[in-house]
């Protein structure tokens, strides 16, 4: 009796309890309605921007400068220029990625962001979050600022554009365009008796042998390789050698006509073929598969394991910057440090037995800004933003204001009075902490917080140094770039879905392939695999966003 | 007290095993103090870095030049005491009760608290929650949502089992209050056990940087692991930084200043540990002194 | 009854913090919607479930969150309680805390950071090779030795590097290694804990009784530990699916994806796409399977132990 008493009253108390549960879910109901979204429709034409009312407005540019707070000097020069009353949100990289989403579905995302990863942005389309904005308003409020995106990368209308609707507004990276350039050790070559700095695929190929095994550091033991890479970064891996025979494996090109994914080509299997082979004669690190540090390379190249390097190098190999023998933080003088005697020479991309050869570069689009779906309360704030970044890229003084913030008390240049010699900060702001604090910035290719646009070729003269821009010219000649048809991969709609999935399987399958682990058979059951697992989709949902590809560049011609 | 042969030999091996893990848990922190005083040029060099080859300190320069750390360090300070101290409270008030056979509905409270360690209700309903109560930007949201979980309470509980009943049915006599008996009593009589998860809490607090990210916007509420790893990213993406002449710049890698922003972290809980850990040993120690 | 008072604001908290939040485990069962909230979000019924059980990649990671918990569970579980046990034996006060303060040192490092050591450590020509290089070197000359002695012929080892972070079998040996090596002097800080709370006496007598160190350890050390140790053990079973997300992820790479890639990593991947709705399904997914566990094992933990060691 009293063992039945108990299970009874065990059965009443979890009774009880399921009760508070189901009683307690309707409560949150409150807390979860959310849908501040009500999508209203905006009549663009009879709208006006009264320029003295004052606006408020949120805002969230690039996540590079945290520790800023609001009212800096940039944002008060905004502020009075434009009679707006900026709220900024300054968030880390981690913070961005992470609380991003979380903002957007709890409906306190800012009026303006700027959002980097198309997936990201093609899901928020889909949810309503995002505010429609017809492309010829953009074009009527900011005609010269959509004349130099059309210039220089059209196809960035893409990562906003949506059941043909257009959704955001395309920033302009001008760094973008330059492809990375391959360094050597000059004295290596030296050592092993190549004069001549390789220039096509075998004899890239007689020197890394060479490299492996013939002591060409000359310390009697074997402990050096040809090349490295860092192979978790997709769109730099061995991305040179691929280029050779002008695939991009993990992007879509123009084939016959058709756009297809890159690593399905026959092209791509060759490659392959002749990366094992390396890799079977031992010019490939081994412990490439585990790099995951984006200076991998560097630190290869530097500390004398490999005598070659390239792209996927923190910024770069062959970069102007790493060339800089007064800068101490650079490849060349840490190279020295560590081996007074080391030699470095620029080399040029290895050309394919095609006559081919190239490297990826992701082109001049950059983010896209977007305004949120609040907005059609307030769509006069999107107006004044538009006036605002047409300003600031067709007047020189508000670009270079905007970005590095005032001439003499931020920065100045490094030779008196004109920009020959480049720009420097000045202290205190040349420490990274009061520069960013301070949200000024000198890397003018990008696009910092205020300033969507990356320095626009007009400005070049103007604020890079005449030295830079010579060895641009040099060395890292735009036309050898090869770019996605789309400039990401992933702007495609069903990427979404499928697309990082089988990226990282094209990974383990081509890091196996080169390993020798599976025959090179075995990529053509990944091609299988792969046209199965939602290649297929893919592939017809990129030709049909190329076919509005090119209507949008019809667009873009006919309407300038 | 004799002692055979193979207890001997026993000792002995136990011994020498025991420093073997222990040097190897020293690895690490020897590998980064090391790294954290390396030059740049050598840091790149792959090896074990057993002894750092030249003493450099431009990464401690960098991440002490930082005006925000002193903000940092005061809120992390202000957290994990407050935290510590009110989880505290709070896990002993819910393991007391349940560590009684005669709590009515023990076993449902039991279940109650159980789930919760279970099933939680994802990134965005905790993020709505924050919202509406209004711990966006709030200090609360550092101490609040941390303030216990069933995991300490169920090990607390366990450890108040183990204490005789008679105890408190003696002092239950006197007239002590439930309350009373918990803290006059039982609090002191576990303070092994409460020093474990008073070092865990801690530790959580002192380490935990999530919350703090995706709550917090405003500079002066963050914690410090925030400004650390900023100084980390900062460090890396300005290495090269055009313009920047700041001739410390060259002398760290974004290795170097990760380990010393490590080491600048645990040095303060390290330093801690020691007086936390005589509970553990004490027990055992007076065995040791009688033997 | 003041008993229950005592609970009421540790109940109020577990609602406010855990039972709340838990109700939006319903967008599991929604096709959620930002902009229409959790609550208009039209339903969407099993369709998360199943596209999650039927996702190839989603099963893989099952199964190999399966293996490396399980492998986890047994090897990384006993760590601490025989590091606890063996610190117990130590008599040397001084040489005790010293050893014990610094076995916890590695918990209080990231895996990010841990994971370049490691990768250091076991990569191609780290110090791992180099022992294992040592090893053969001592062998092949043992092994000319014993040519030269009896004129047999048996051939040397070849060294070839080991690939830890790159075979699978070796990748999952690294992962469970270095999982215990980070935790163990954390963990087993609770029987420490534990075993400062047996009384004296109880020695004390047993060594009056004549009863060796094994003896003790067997007859009084264990059973006074086993409480906790059943406790954690079945805290434990709840988190079977957690295998260790962050050290996963700073460790693996491409070549071993297959065998290690697992739930959280692949819930990464689809939190990237923002699919709050699938996501949510598969930690409710790894949550019932948790529960399941916890509920069987504590059931016949209940019924060997009459009801005295179940969890409740």
């Amino acid at each position: 009796m009293n063992r039945y008493n108990h299970f009874s009253m065990q059965i009443i108390t979890d009774f009880v309890f399921l009760c508070i549960v189901i009683f307690l879910c309707p409560m949150p109901q409150h807390i979860y309605t959310d849908s501040i979204y009500a999508s209203t429709h905006v009549n663009w034409d009879s709208l006006t921007d009264n320029k003295s009312e004052e606006l408020h407005i949120t805002y969230m540019g690039t996540p590079y400068f945290p520790n800023a707070s609001e009212c800096g000097y940039i944002e008060l020069m905004l502020e009075n220029r434009f009679n707006i009353q900026f709220e900024p949100v300054f968030l880390d990289l981690n913070a961005y990625q992470q609380t991003k989403p979380l903002m957007l579905a709890a409906g306190s995302a800012p009026d303006v962001w700027g959002e980097a990863d198309p997936i990201t942005l093609q899901q928020a389309i889909r949810h309503n979050l995002i505010m429609e904005i017809p492309y010829d308003l953009i074009k009527q409020h900011a005609p010269n600022y959509v004349k130099i995106i059309n210039s220089f990368a059209p196809q960035s209308w893409l990562f906003s554009y949506a059941q043909g609707k257009n959704y955001g507004v395309p920033t302009i990276w001008t760094d973008g365009i330059y492809p990375y350039q391959c360094i050597w050790r000059k004295d290596w070559l030296n050592n092993v008796g190549i004069k001549k700095t390789p220039e096509t695929l075998e004899e890239m190929y007689a020197a890394l042998y060479m490299f492996r095994h013939c002591d060409p550091d000359k310390n009697g033991k074997k402990d050096t390789y040809g090349l490295t890479t860092n192979y978790d970064w997709w769109w730099m891996q061995f991305s040179e050698i691929f280029g050779a025979s002008g695939v991009l494996p993990y992007d879509w090109t123009i084939h016959d006509g058709k756009i297809v994914w890159g690593g399905v080509l026959p092209e791509t299997k060759s490659t392959l073929k002749l990366l094992h082979k390396w890799y079977a004669d031992e010019l490939i690190d081994p412990d490439f598969i585990i790099n995951k540090n984006e200076d991998a390379e560097e630190r290869a190249f530097v500390s004398g394991r490999v005598g070659y390097a390239c792209g996927a190098t923190s910024h770069g190999a062959a970069s102007f910057d790493n060339f800089d023998e007064t800068a101490p933080a650079s490849l060349v003088s840490k190279l020295h440090t560590l081996c007074p005697d080391a030699q470095i020479t620029i080399g040029v991309l290895p050309l394919g037995p095609q006559g081919k050869r190239g490297i990826r570069v992701w082109g001049g689009g950059g983010n896209i800004f977007v305004f949120s779906a609040r907005l059609n309360n307030h769509p006069q704030k999107i107006l004044r933003i538009l006036v605002m970044w047409e300003q600031m890229c067709t007047d020189p003084n508000l670009f270079i204001e905007s970005k590095a913030g005032k001439r003499t008390v931020h920065w100045d240049y490094r030779n008196n009075a004109n920009a020959s010699g480049g720009l420097k900060l000045l202290p205190p702001y040349d420490n990274p902490h009061r520069a960013t604090a301070a949200v000024v910035n000198l890397s003018l290719g990008g696009g910092p917080y205020w300033n969507p646009c990356g320095a626009m070729p007009i400005f070049l003269e103007q604020f890079y140094s005449q030295k830079e821009i010579a060895f641009n010219q040099a060395h890292r000649n735009p036309a050898l770039g090869l770019k996605d048809v789309f400039l990401k991969p992933d702007v495609v709609p069903s990427a979404g879905k499928y697309l990082r999935v089988l990226r990282e399987r094209q990974k383990t399958v081509f890091a196996q392939i080169i390993r020798g682990d599976k025959p090179i058979e075995a990529f053509d059951n990944f091609v299988r695999e792969w046209y199965d697992r939602g290649g297929q989709k893919m592939t017809d949902d990129a030709n049909l966003l190329y076919k509005q590809l090119s209507n949008i560049s019809q667009k873009v011609i006919t309407g300038d | 007290m004799q002692t055979t042969f193979s207890e001997k030999t026993f000792n002995y091996l136990n011994f020498i095993l025991l420093g073997g893990i222990a040097i190897l848990s020293l690895y690490p922190f020897w590998y980064i103090l090391s790294l954290s005083f390396s030059s740049a040029a050598t840091a790149t060099q792959q090896s074990l870095h057993l002894w750092p080859k030249e003493i450099c300190l431009a990464s401690y320069r960098m991440v002490f030049s930082d005006p925000d750390m002193l903000t940092g360090y005061t809120n992390t300070i202000i957290r994990t005491v407050a935290g510590t101290f009110l989880t505290m409270l709070f896990t002993c008030l819910g393991a007391y009760p349940l560590s009684k056979p005669y709590l009515p509905y023990r076993k449902c409270f039991m279940l109650f608290v159980l789930i919760t360690m279970i099933f939680s209700g994802g990134l965005v309903p905790i993020y709505l929650l924050i919202k509406n109560l209004g711990l966006i930007n709030n200090i609360w949201v550092y101490i609040l949502p941390l303030l216990t979980n069933a995991f300490n309470i169920l090990v607390v509980k366990n450890f108040f089992q183990s204490i005789p009943e008679s105890i408190a049915e003696s002092a239950r006599i006197d007239g002590a209050s439930e309350l009373r008996i918990l803290f006059q009593f039982y609090m002191p009589l576990s303070k092994p056990i409460l020093t474990t998860v008073a070092l865990w809490t801690a530790v959580i607090h002192w380490n935990m940087w999530f919350d703090a990210m995706i709550f917090v916007y405003d500079n002066k509420l963050q914690v410090l692991q925030t400004f650390l790893q900023r100084i980390v990213i900062q460090g890396q993406t300005s290495l090269i930084e055009k313009g920047a002449i700041n001739y410390d710049i060259a002398q760290y890698t974004s290795e170097t200043l990760k380990a010393a922003v490590t080491v600048v972290t645990i040095v303060p809980i390290l330093l801690v540990y020691p007086f936390l850990q005589k509970y553990f040993i004490k027990g055992i120690m007076i065995g040791s002194v009688k033997e | 009854m003041q008993l229950v008072w005592m609970l009421v604001p540790v109940l109020l908290f577990f609602i406010i913090f855990s039972y709340i939040p838990m109700c939006g485990l319903i967008i599991a069962f929604k096709d959620y919607r930002m902009d229409l909230g959790i609550i208009h979000s039209p339903w969407a019924g099993l369709a998360n479930l199943s596209e999650l059980l039927q996702a190839f990649e989603f099963r893989k990671a099952l199964t190999n969150t399966i293996i490396i918990s399980m492998l986890r569970l047994s090897f990384g579980f006993v760590a601490p309680v025989l590091l606890a046990l063996l610190l117990n034996e130590i008599r040397v006060t001084w040489y005790k805390r010293t050893i014990q303060t610094i076995v916890y040192l590695p918990y209080f490092f990231s895996w990010v950071l841990l994971g370049g050591i490691i990768l250091t450590v076991f990569s191609s020509n780290g110090p791992m090779n180099l022992v294992y290089m040592l090893l053969l070197d001592i062998c092949n000359f043992c092994l000319g030795q014993i040519n030269s002695l009896f004129g047999t012929n048996l051939h040397h080892f070849a060294f070839s590097p080991i690939q830890f972070m790159t075979n699978r079998h070796w990748f999952l040996f690294v992962l469970i290694l270095t999982g215990i090596w980070q935790e163990v002097g954390y963990s087993a800080i609770i029987y420490l804990a534990a075993l400062a709370g047996i009384p004296v006496e109880l020695y004390e007598s047993a060594n009056v009784d004549g009863a060796g160190r094994w003896h003790q350890t067997i007859h009084i050390t264990l059973p006074v530990l086993m409480p906790t140790i059943v406790t954690l053990f079945l805290l434990r079973l709840g988190q079977i699916l957690n295998a260790g997300f962050d050290q996963i992820y700073n460790l693996y790479n491409p070549i071993v994806y297959d065998s290690a890639d697992i739930i959280d990593t692949y819930v990464l991947r689809i939190l990237q796409n923002m699919d709050f709705s699938l996501a949510t399904a598969a930690g409710m997914f790894k949550s019932i399977i948790g529960m399941i566990l916890i509920v069987t094992v504590n059931m016949i933990v209940n019924k060997y132990t009459k009801g005295e060691k179940g969890l409740w």
